[in-house]
């Protein structure tokens, strides 16, 4: 079956940027589809983090020599490049490992008292519940019969004790976007702040941390074309600064005295040690090119390659999609389902679409237990798509299911 | 003479395979046809492999009328996947009646092993999870969610370097209060669990015997299972998920083919490239419908058997002297010639105080051997070795040594005694 991309796949020419897709599996070429664990990374990506080791290996924001100051100018210039696909300041973008990291951060930073609770959903990713979990109560808005929180229920769980809400913005597991705008809408309302989850959603929508008015968002850069190991915190900047410190050391603080010691002003006070300043740069290549792509036009193929999914899987005999009845129009290129095949684990299936169709996705329970429990699922596929795919590799994707579905 | 009943199967298998099995359609015009003897009708075939699998699984190898959905929606079969990276994955049709025929077979090999197989029986597993499918994501599991009817399944980490003291003590209590008739083990890992309980002087129940499998067993590891196990059995047997058990240890040491299952054929390594009888394991499966394999390659070398008949008196099939490691484990002396794992081990079996070790070739000259010691005898490997590999490799050898605190499997849960850092082309090396 041809994978070529059609009319319909606008971004097509985005496939030559991506020498990952040029791997092959007993000589046939990949088709990715796992985008929602990590990406592949464009060439622009490579050659900035290349680049950094090549031309100016320095540490940053303490040489004085020419390399330490080049090294300076291109990791703060990435963190410009952050703040600008944000529609934020420099000062509110805290360079992290990863989202869990950004919410871990928060999570020790508000220092809860014993008794405080954080509502979120029973939906949410393992990095944006066991945090909360650790650090305070956290109560969940439960799910429906078909995965999907019942987010309306947020006012009935907000009590004297709640100290913030926190929400993935898109669902790892199901791709619906959530209506973070109304959630954060009820924590304002009681003066709570809230905190944006948006691993998944920022690599297929516009954000703009403005116009949502989120007191934090937090964001891993390998799911958004770039390096591991690099993340973003966006935090308001007075939010920023009411956080107790999360992690002291080298970098983070202005003088050091035998009785006190000063930390410097966010952001660089939640940056103790030497960052990760090759994947800062490379998280500012991505997101360079992710906005010379043009974010409307990522929404828009994303929304149409999952629309493609999600309805291809509905048609086949024995597919259960998890949240399977959220409208399309709110979904991005990403579902989650469970194939009837007998003899066949869903963990099994999803090594049989890499062994025989060479279709990398995803098996297993993608770090939201809970959602498995109470749908009774021993495992789910997930597919999830990014720029480079085509319509046709969704075809090809959902040929292969139905050939298994049949067995 | 009264026809023999193991060739007239193997020809079936053959015939029966071109004409109702649908993958070897293709292979159908290569047969030089019936007046030919056997062995020239296999060897006119191509070779086998786990990429044919994972493109042609399931459909391809089950027999024409035989309804593959039927088969999965009652039972009969499944679907189970082979744990490794790309070249050693394949998923495969199980059909548990023939893989327990194949073993109750493959057991009268040994008396030892017989008097267990052939009737009802106790078995504790202690391997790599990945070779169960019993790694479990919420984490480890009670002994009783472990107990699969007359199975015990003692492990669940992915590397036996981490099991800490009370997970020695675990797997300890758990074969004292389950009694097993029968140890089927990985090597490195039962070698791990039979040191830890001597040094802790933790109590080992004593089974009727040992099974080794699931991977190369080294010398090193096998001393120390008599060790821990003093009289007791150790049989090693040899197969695969895809092809059941191909080969078993007999009484007298020898490995005997199993002649109700497979058919056997060794590839021979080509001249000049091997030290002499070495080839490659090619098995075609007998008696399974829903997965016929012909001359499947199963990844590994094995050395034949040349001298008089074996003392255990059985004759049918291969005998083969030794099973030799995988293919892709082969390592070059300084003329080019192909050092096996057995090879290898044979020789690094001799230094005192090796505990576990790891060859690693960088270049035909070049050589790094990691190695982990007894406590005490570090200085010492650190000094023997060198000498002792340039007796494999060749006096001109560049050999350099890096003791390590412990070696970690690969990702299947493997051990990797040998590898070479470069590539090579495997079909060149045979005939």
């Amino acid at each position: 079956m041809k994978t070529a991309p059609g009319p319909l796949d606008p971004l097509a020419r985005s496939r030559a940027d991506f020498p990952l897709l040029e791997r092959t599996i007993d000589g046939r070429p990949i088709v990715y589809l796992d985008s929602a664990s990590t990406t592949p990374k464009p060439r622009c990506v490579i050659d900035a983090v290349v680049g950094a080791y090549t031309a100016h290996t320095a540490n940053v924001h303490r040489g004085v020599h020419v390399l330490s100051e080049e090294a300076t100018e291109a990791f703060e210039g990435a963190r410009a490049e952050v703040a600008s696909f944000l529609n934020a300041s420099p000062a509110e973008i805290v360079f992290t490992r990863n989202s869990t990291e950004g919410v871990n951060l928060v999570a020790h930073g508000l220092g809860f008292r014993p008794g405080d609770e954080v509502v979120l959903t029973a939906l949410e990713h393992h990095s944006n519940f066991l945090p909360w979990r650790v650090a305070a109560r956290a109560v969940p808005v439960d799910l429906d019969g078909d995965g999907m929180p019942r987010y309306d229920e947020v006012e009935r769980l907000l009590s004297a004790r709640t100290r913030l809400l926190a929400l993935a913005q898109v669902s790892n597991t199901t791709g619906v976007v959530a209506p973070v705008e109304e959630w954060i809408a009820a924590a304002h309302a009681r003066g709570l702040p809230a905190l944006v989850d948006a691993a998944q959603s920022a690599s297929h929508l516009p954000i703009d941390v403005r116009a949502l008015d989120c007191d934090f968002l937090v964001l891993s850069g390998h799911k958004l074309l770039g390096p591991s190991g690099i993340g973003v915190l966006y935090g308001k900047r007075e939010r920023l600064e009411a956080l107790g410190l999360y992690q002291t050391g080298g970098g983070m603080v202005r003088r050091h005295g035998d009785d006190r010691f000063d930390a410097h002003d966010v952001p660089l006070r939640f940056e103790a040690g030497t960052p990760n300043i090759e994947g800062a740069i490379g998280l500012g290549a991505a997101l360079a090119y992710l906005r010379g792509l043009g974010m409307d036009a990522v929404r828009a193929h994303s929304l149409a390659l999952g629309r493609h999914l999600v309805e291809g899987l509905r048609e086949i005999p024995g597919v259960r999609v998890v949240a399977g009845s959220a409208p399309l129009e709110r979904r991005i290129g990403l579902a989650t389902f469970s194939v009837e095949a007998a003899g066949l684990s869903q963990e099994s299936l999803a090594r049989l679409l890499c062994d025989r169709y060479q279709i990398i996705a995803s098996g297993g329970y993608h770090c939201a237990h809970i959602l498995h429990d109470r749908l009774q699922l021993a495992g789910t596929v997930r597919i999830s798509t990014h720029v480079f795919n085509t319509h046709a590799e969704i075809e090809r994707a959902l040929e292969a299911l139905r050939e298994i579905a049949a067995w | 003479m009264a026809p023999d009943p193991y060739a007239a199967r193997c020809t079936a298998a053959l015939e029966d395979a071109l004409a109702a099995v649908p993958f070897y359609r293709r292979w159908r015009e290569r047969d030089p046809g019936p007046a030919r003897p056997l062995a020239e009708r296999m060897a006119a075939m191509p070779v086998l492999s786990r990429m044919d699998l994972r493109a042609h699984v399931p459909h391809g190898f089950v027999r024409s009328g035989l309804s593959t959905h039927d088969g999965f929606a009652t039972g009969e079969i499944e679907i189970v996947t082979t744990s490794g990276t790309t070249a050693d994955r394949a998923a495969v049709v199980w059909h548990q009646p023939w893989w327990d025929r194949s073993l109750r077979e493959a057991a009268r090999v040994h008396p030892a092993l017989e008097a267990v197989y052939g009737g009802p029986h106790r078995e504790a597993v202690l391997t790599s999870p990945m070779c169960t499918g019993n790694l479990c994501h919420v984490g480890e599991l009670p002994m009783a969610e472990r107990t699969l009817g007359n199975l015990l399944f003692l492990n669940q980490e992915l590397d036996p370097a981490r099991w800490d003291a009370a997970s020695v003590r675990r797997m300890a209590d758990e074969l004292g209060a389950f009694r097993p008739d029968v140890i089927e083990a990985d090597p490195a890992y039962l070698a791990v669990l039979g040191r830890a309980c001597l040094g802790s002087g933790t109590p080992l129940h004593q089974p009727a015997c040992i099974s080794l499998t699931y991977e190369f067993p080294s010398r090193l590891h096998v001393r120390e299972i008599r060790r821990a196990f003093p009289g007791v059995p150790v049989v090693s047997s040899y197969g695969s998920t895809e092809t059941g058990y191909v080969f078993t240890e007999c009484e007298a040491g020898l490995l005997h083919q199993n002649t109700a299952s497979c058919h056997v054929e060794l590839q021979p390594v080509r001249a000049g490239r091997e030290s002499g009888r070495l080839g490659r394991i090619l098995v075609t499966t007998l008696g399974n419908p829903w997965f016929g394999l012909l001359r499947f390659d199963v990844g590994d070398l094995a050395r034949l058997h040349a001298g008089a008949p074996c003392r255990c008196g059985r004759t049918d099939g291969l005998t083969v002297e030794s099973i030799e490691g995988r293919v892709r484990d082969l390592t070059f002396d300084t003329r080019g010639v192909a050092v096996t794992v057995r090879q290898l081990d044979d020789a690094m079996a001799t230094a005192d105080g090796l505990l576990g070790y790891r060859i690693e070739q960088s270049g035909p000259r070049r050589y790094l051997a990691r190695y982990v010691a007894e406590d005490g005898a570090g200085r010492t490997l650190g000094e023997a070795l060198p000498p002792l590999l340039r007796g494999v490799y060749g006096a001109d050898a560049e050999v350099a040594v890096r003791r390590e605190p412990a070696l970690a499997p690969e990702q299947s849960g493997k051990f990797r005694l040998a590898l070479t850092t470069f590539a090579w082309d495997v079909e060149e090396l045979f005939e």
